[in-house]
């Protein structure tokens, strides 16, 4: 059994849930403190506060799917496939679309919602833009998810 | 799809009956009462109006309501809480009939004192506050002094000796030992305390020697000087300590006064709203006009209350007259929405973006059925739809609501019937956990074709309804033109692409060919139509052309996000269960482990998810929906009526 | 920070300096609300007197530190008003020198009080600003100490002149030394003065060039309207032109070449002499009312609102120290602001005099 082929899988699937992981929470830390500067004043604003702060949150689940995704591939629950080295760099370069685009999406994102808590530091009624503005850093959070999932089916073992 | 038919209206009253009418109006919240403006004044009756002018009451009022809810603010923390849980969640009002409710205020004259000593109170709590903090600052700097018996005041320097008290951090002691020493200068560093890792000392030298001064101030010291007559530490200490026991027991006192007075605070909630409501009566007089006999109220309501308004108002007074009138253009028309049952709703989703204008659709209902869908595949658990269901029901059956709060849980559990219909048919009931053949990532394909589809669905539905709106508006040329040449060439598109994917008869694939053709040519062309010359139309009408194609493979992409949320919800919870799983072999508490972590796990994945599906379903149509044809910006219809913050009046028809 | 750098270390470096201040950006966002309005400011203006005034004055945040002494509290109430802001910025700011900075103007205002006093032999008490960083009893004890009077001690401090040695400032304790130094050589106070107030300058300009470039930007307007507005004013009362050099402060973008080529021009030639700098609109406004009113208040209220333009950069900032700085400079000219008010209405002073002064509050 080859063993170079899991290393690179796990390589992939670390990566995947890794960086992403880094990612969000580098981004939700961001809007958690400025949130908290915001709470200090205005305790009433906790809840809206809270939904942007969950924003940049959903990066490092997507790394997280794609990691369990390479895990269930390869049987690391259980059994282990055999995986040649070749099948081993595809799985790692498959999950780097969710790996590098969720680190750096997730903390542009979180500086988008964190400007949306100075918007409604002022106006509280527009909370609604003040989601969407983020809301669109995580297209490409996304659209990463998908690339890397179909990447992932394409290969076979 | 409906904006409100409003009527203006227009109240003409005798002098005599102001005071019934505008209570009328306030108790029956039918009409938004609007400031009459100079021009409207005289065009309309050929008398000229003026202002009436504001009764000095409204500033004394003004006064009261604050008064009132300073009282009531303050009271609060000491009023006796006789609520349970449910009440936290949902604070209720206080149930009160009329009769009560106007008994409470005429008693007002009892309880005028009331601000003054609360005021009074407070700013003795403070100063006790600020005096109390004082003291413990005082205590703790004293603390480590504690063993110095002589009189800190005179622990100063004299003619031939230096003496500071100092402190420094202890570990750097020996450092400054040694250093001193080779400095061969006579010194004598006295220990007093050590708290905190601070070493608190004596030091003394020869008073000219500045070296010794320059040698100490390298490490860091905080230095203590206390001004003269300070008597020795423990002493000051006792003293302290016993101002700060006083003050103590003059703020419980006061507090225990204030638990007394705050046995009564239900009448002063009453009487709050009682002055506020009168207030409110007041305020509407800032907007009418009238002559010495006659006032006259305009402002708004909806056209099919037109009727009752009229009779309500005539079972006061015959002295008044009501007309209405429909709106006419460039008028600021406020905007209720009217919608059924099923759709209301989802007016939220509008509300969070912006009203209609009062000339535009109500987009509620046509994004309704789409956020419906969206929602259901973005969570896509039947689990997690039935709870979410459960928790809705529960919540609308068990807390007091308001409108919209009720608005709100009305929209989850339609959205929890959506995903509970998606999650069945996918079999996903949190995540594998009842058919263990559940296969999360197994209809990938199937559901990306789907999410784009539907991407598809959603957006030629958008352009359809800007053609309507369009045509509405007598635009025609533009609904033909632009969204007709646009829509023709979407469908040329995906006939030829249908056909090619499906094997379709040939004809339709030629069929599909033309139309494609068309509607470019016609779309070019309608794009560049506003240009003088033929050059720049061709330019403009290629570039834009250009740019709405690949805006519109953009929008239809970003539908993908469907896919993306649902997988992430099914991935997740069935990692949940397998990981659980792992735990159930553990003898004796293995499947109490299994449980709980099934518990946290699946929870937490619902909260996000749940909160995940709704955003991205939201942002589909605020982005990709809206973006088409909704401009929104209409102001609410806000009646004028009887809004009360603490108490709720029972029997609300028994006023006359 | 530092604004020439460019690599990408650098701007991540940034970046995570700047996200130190999240927090206090969050509270300062929601702070800025509280600042007084330009509706306010009108209200006050069209008040018929002091009284009703001072009720605008009682429905802002200054409301707090009233203690029902009325009208005659509105002082004390700006001060303590501006001395909580510090407080409160100095408290969540994770870099204390951002306030220690902007406040060191008050220290020197402090020294130069102290100086004066002991100088001319009077009582100073009653003149400090409680605003410095610096002991006042801390500063003049290490006056008496640079005055090489060591053995008396001051009556009024019960700090002893060793000790504050040790507590004061190395850049205090310079200046302190250049000043005896002054004085003895010249026994000219004014020099002294000047000293203390171009210390300040200096000091911010180091500050800021190393740590934020946004306040170098305020900065650069700022010297530049001090050495427009003096050259112009002090021409005006007749100093010559020697004298005038002494005061010009360094650092703006308006050289002291230029000034001094334009000194012996009358007020208006000298102003058109300036139309060229980045200041043109101030200048064409300001030198348009002079020559209606032979005044200059009008363009010096117009540099205010220029100042007060400058900090504008900030309501892009996500987060970072811009924010906190802005929200204490737009603090100190609010209450400059008020106060005009309130010594105009108490003067009786017409209603477009006031408003021509507060031109950095109005129809922006």
């Amino acid at each position: 059994m080859d063993i170079l082929g899991i290393v690179l899988s796990f390589a992939g699937a670390a990566l995947a849930a890794g960086l992403a992981g880094i990612g969000s929470s580098i981004g939700v830390s961001i809007v958690g403190q400025v949130a908290a500067g915001l709470i200090t004043e205005e305790p009433g604003k906790f809840g809206q506060t809270l939904i942007l702060q969950a924003l940049p949150g959903t990066q490092g689940i997507y790394g997280l799917l794609v990691a369990f995704l390479v895990i269930f591939k390869i049987g690391a629950i259980g059994t282990l496939k055999a995986v040649t080295p070749g099948q081993g760099m595809a799985i790692l370069l498959a999950c780097l679309p969710v790996a590098l685009v969720g680190l750096f999406s997730a903390i542009a994102q979180g500086q988008a919602a964190a400007a949306s808590i100075g918007l409604i530091a002022r106006r509280p009624e527009e909370l609604g833009k003040g989601i969407i503005y983020p809301a669109f850093v995580e297209t490409y959070a996304v659209l990463a998810l998908i690339a890397s999932i179909l990447l992932l089916q394409g290969v076979t073992l | 799809m409906a904006v409100a038919e409003m009527l203006k209206v227009r109240l003409v009253i005798h002098k005599s009956a102001v005071s019934e009418v505008i209570s009328t109006l306030q108790n029956s919240g039918l009409m938004e009462v609007e400031r009459l403006a100079g021009d409207n004044i005289e065009s309309e009756t050929h008398e000229h109006l003026d202002m009436l002018p504001l009764p000095d009451n409204i500033n004394i009022l003004t006064r009261l309501v604050s008064e009132m809810n300073y009282i009531v603010d303050f009271l609060s923390p000491y009023a006796v809480r006789r609520e349970g849980l449910l009440d936290r969640l949902s604070p209720s009002r206080l149930p009160i009939s009329r009769k009560q409710f106007e008994a409470v205020a005429h008693n007002y004259r009892r309880y005028e004192h009331i601000y003054d000593d609360l005021f009074v109170m407070e700013n003795r709590m403070i100063e006790i506050r600020n005096e109390k903090a004082r003291l413990e600052h005082d205590i703790e700097e004293l603390e480590p002094w504690r063993e110095l018996d002589i009189p800190l005041g005179d622990a100063a320097s004299t003619g031939r000796a230096m003496l500071l008290m100092a402190s420094m951090d202890e570990k750097r002691l020996p450092d400054l030992i040694a250093e001193l020493k080779k400095h061969r200068e006579p010194f004598h560093i006295e220990k007093i305390s050590a708290f905190a890792g601070r070493l608190y000392f004596l030091f003394v030298a020869i008073s000219t020697d500045t070296e010794a001064l320059t040698i100490i101030h390298k490490y860091d010291p905080v230095l203590w000087d206390f001004p003269p007559g300070t008597p020795p530490a423990s002493i000051r200490l006792d003293q302290l300590r016993e101002e700060l026991n006083h003050l103590e027991q003059e703020m419980s006192e006061i507090e225990k006064q204030a638990v007394v007075i705050a046995a009564d605070i239900d009448t002063y909630k009453a009487a709050c709203d009682y002055l506020r409501l009168e207030l409110e009566r007041y305020t509407v007089l800032e907007k009418v006009a009238g002559t010495e006999s006659v006032t006259v109220i305009d402002g708004w309501a909806r056209a099919r209350d037109a009727d009752e308004l009229n009779r309500r108002v005539h079972t006061v007074t015959p002295l008044a007259e009501v007309t209405f009138r429909n709106p006419l253009p460039g008028e600021d028309v406020p905007v209720s929405l009217v919608n059924s049952r099923l759709t209301r709703p989802f007016e939220i989703i509008t509300r969070l973006y912006s009203l209609p204008s009062f000339r535009e659709l109500d987009p509620t209902s046509s994004l309704a059925i789409f956020f419906f869908i969206f929602f259901g595949m973005a969570l896509g658990d039947a689990g997690y739809g039935t709870v979410m269901a459960l928790l809705s029901l529960a919540g609308l059956r068990f807390l007091r609501l308001s409108d919209s709060g009720r608005n709100f849980l009305q929209l989850l559990l339609i959205c929890a019937v959506s995903t509970i219909i998606y999650g069945a048919y996918s079999k996903a009931w949190f995540g594998n956990l009842i058919f263990p053949d559940y296969d999360f990532v197994g209809g990938f394909i199937t559901v990306m074709i789907v999410s784009l589809a539907l991407g598809v669905v959603h957006l030629i539905y958008a352009i359809m309804v800007e053609l309507y709106d369009n045509a509405r508006h007598g635009d025609r040329a533009a609904a033909i033109l632009d969204q007709g040449s646009w829509l023709l060439f979407i469908a040329g598109t995906l006939l030829f692409s249908l056909s090619r994917a499906l094997s379709l008869p040939a004809a339709v694939g030629v069929a599909g060919n033309y139309l494609f053709a068309f509607g470019a040519l016609a779309s070019i062309y309608s794009m560049g139509r506003m240009q003088k010359n033929i050059p720049a139309r061709l330019a403009v009408g290629l570039g834009t052309f250009y740019m709405s194609v690949t805006g519109f493979l953009g929008d239809v992409l970003s539908y993908l996000r469907l896919l993306a949320l649902g997988l992430a919800t099914g991935g997740i919870a069935v990692v949940v269960n397998q990981i659980a799983r792992l735990f159930r072999d553990i003898p004796y508490v293995g499947l109490l482990l299994m449980i709980l972590i099934m518990a946290v796990g699946h929870i937490m994945n619902m909260a996000i998810n749940i909160f995940g599906a709704f955003i991205h379903s939201t942002r589909l149509q605020f982005v990709e929906f809206f973006g088409k044809f909704y401009e929104g910006g209409g102001r609410e219809f806000r009646p004028f009526a009887a809004g009360t913050k603490y108490i709720e009046i029972i029997d609300k028809e028994g006023a006359g | 920070m530092n604004p020439e750098s460019s690599s990408v270390w650098d701007s991540i470096k940034r970046m995570y300096n700047d996200i130190r201040y999240a927090y206090a950006t969050g509270r300062i966002r929601s702070l800025q609300k509280d600042l007084v309005d330009e509706t306010t400011i009108r209200r006050m203006l069209e008040a018929p007197d002091e009284e009703a005034a001072f009720a605008v004055i009682m429905e802002t945040s200054y409301a707090a530190y009233a203690t029902g002494a009325g009208v005659s509290d509105y002082e004390r109430m700006l001060e303590s008003g501006l001395i909580e802001a510090y407080r409160l910025v100095r408290s969540i700011s994770p870099d204390g020198a951002l306030t220690d900075i902007l406040l060191r103007r008050y220290d020197l205002h402090n020294v130069r009080i102290i100086i004066k006093a002991e100088h001319i032999g009077t009582d100073y008490k009653h003149l400090i600003v409680p605003m410095g960083r610096i002991d006042p009893d801390t500063i003049a004890a290490a006056w008496h100490v640079s005055r090489e009077k060591r053995e008396e001690r001051s009556e009024s401090s019960h700090i002893s002149p060793l000790t504050s040695q040790i507590l004061l400032p190395r850049w205090l304790e310079r200046l302190l030394y250049r000043a005896a130094l002054m004085i003895d050589n010249s026994g000219d106070l004014y020099l002294v003065d000047l000293m203390l107030d171009k210390a300040w300058f200096r000091a911010l300009k180091v500050w800021s060039k190393k740590n934020s470039h946004y306040l170098y930007a305020w900065l650069i307007v700022r010297i530049d309207a001090v050495n427009i507005m003096g050259m112009l004013r002090l021409r005006a009362s007749g100093w010559s032109r020697e004298r005038w050099r002494e005061i010009f402060i360094e650092g703006g973008r308006v050289s002291r070449g230029k000034l001094e080529s334009l000194y012996d021009l009358a007020p208006e030639q000298a102003a058109a002499g300036l139309l060229n700098t980045a200041y043109r609109r101030e200048i064409e406004e300001g030198l348009e009312d002079y020559r209606k009113h032979g005044e200059l208040s009008y363009m010096e209220a117009l540099f205010e609102a220029r100042l007060l333009e400058v900090l504008q950069a900030e309501r892009y900032i996500t987060f970072g120290s811009q924010p906190l700085l802005a929200y204490l400079l737009r603090k100190e000219a609010e209450v400059r602001a008020l106060r005009m008010v309130m010594i105009g209405k108490l003067n009786g002073l017409p209603h477009d005099i006031i408003h021509k002064r507060l031109r950095a509050f109005l129809c922006r």
